[in-house]
């Protein structure tokens, strides 16, 4: 379903996965991707699980004029003064 | 009052709000135990080298009018800088102006939305459910005075490094 290229960890989707912008985050902690809002929610253009491939990750989301989506620490609590 | 219809979902053990900020998306906590709403620099761009973060801080040392001390619960102190984002988005509901402290030395990527925000909304919490916050009262929220880093340009200066 998807193509995969050799020597990237980078997963650019053939055909963009439709979700929305809770589901995608809350089913793939760890997980940065680029996806392009419409009206029903995001097309998933690209993702990776390699913290090492968010600069290109970045620059394609700028180029697709896409957004760049990153998850956050779940665990633990940390509590602000 | 606007009226709201923002989600905190239960995600492990946490109430998450999907953000979407010019361009950048993640999470962000439901966290009534922090005084503050603060980012980590890792929402942005992970895997920064040293040399990176330490240029983000010195363009947030003289882009804003000072940083704030924060202590995280397991003792640590870091600081963060405030920020003005502009049309930010929590679920589908559109902020015109949403203020947050970005941090760029904390070890851990955080992203807390604070009482510095929550102190505004009324939300409804039954057991076993998610948060809903109905309505915000961006009146009292809006229009910070004091010197301020703009979202656009601390997004567009870490695109160029």
């Amino acid at each position: 379903m998807y193509s995969r290229s050799i020597k990237s960890t980078i997963t650019y989707c053939e055909k963009p996965i439709m979700t929305t912008l809770a589901e995608w985050l809350n089913a793939h902690i760890g997980r940065i991707s680029v996806g392009r809002k419409n009206k029903d929610g995001y097309e998933i253009l690209a993702y990776s699980d390699e913290n090492s491939d968010s600069k290109e990750l970045r620059q394609y989301a700028h180029s697709q004029k896409a957004t760049y989506i990153t998850s956050m620490d779940t665990e633990g609590v940390t509590a602000i003064d | 009052m606007i009226k709201t219809d923002i989600v905190a979902e239960m995600v492990g053990s946490e109430y998450r709000i999907p953000v979407d900020m010019g361009g950048i998306a993640f999470s962000i906590k439901f966290d009534n135990g922090a005084g503050s709403t603060v980012v980590s620099i890792d929402a942005y761009a992970k895997n920064l080298s040293d040399d990176e973060k330490n240029r983000i801080k010195d363009y947030c040392e003289s882009h804003s009018s000072g940083k704030s001390r924060f202590r995280s619960a397991s003792g640590d102190f870091f600081f963060g800088y405030p920020v003005i984002a502009n049309n930010v988005f929590l679920g589908n509901t559109c902020f015109k102006e949403f203020y947050y402290y970005i941090v760029i030395e904390n070890k851990r990527n955080i992203s807390l939305l604070g009482v510095d925000f929550l102190d505004n909304c009324e939300y409804v919490h039954k057991p076993h459910e998610n948060i809903v916050i109905s309505s915000f009262d961006e009146i009292s929220y809006s229009g910070r005075s004091m010197n301020i880093i703009d979202n656009n340009d601390l997004v567009t200066f870490i695109d160029s490094l």
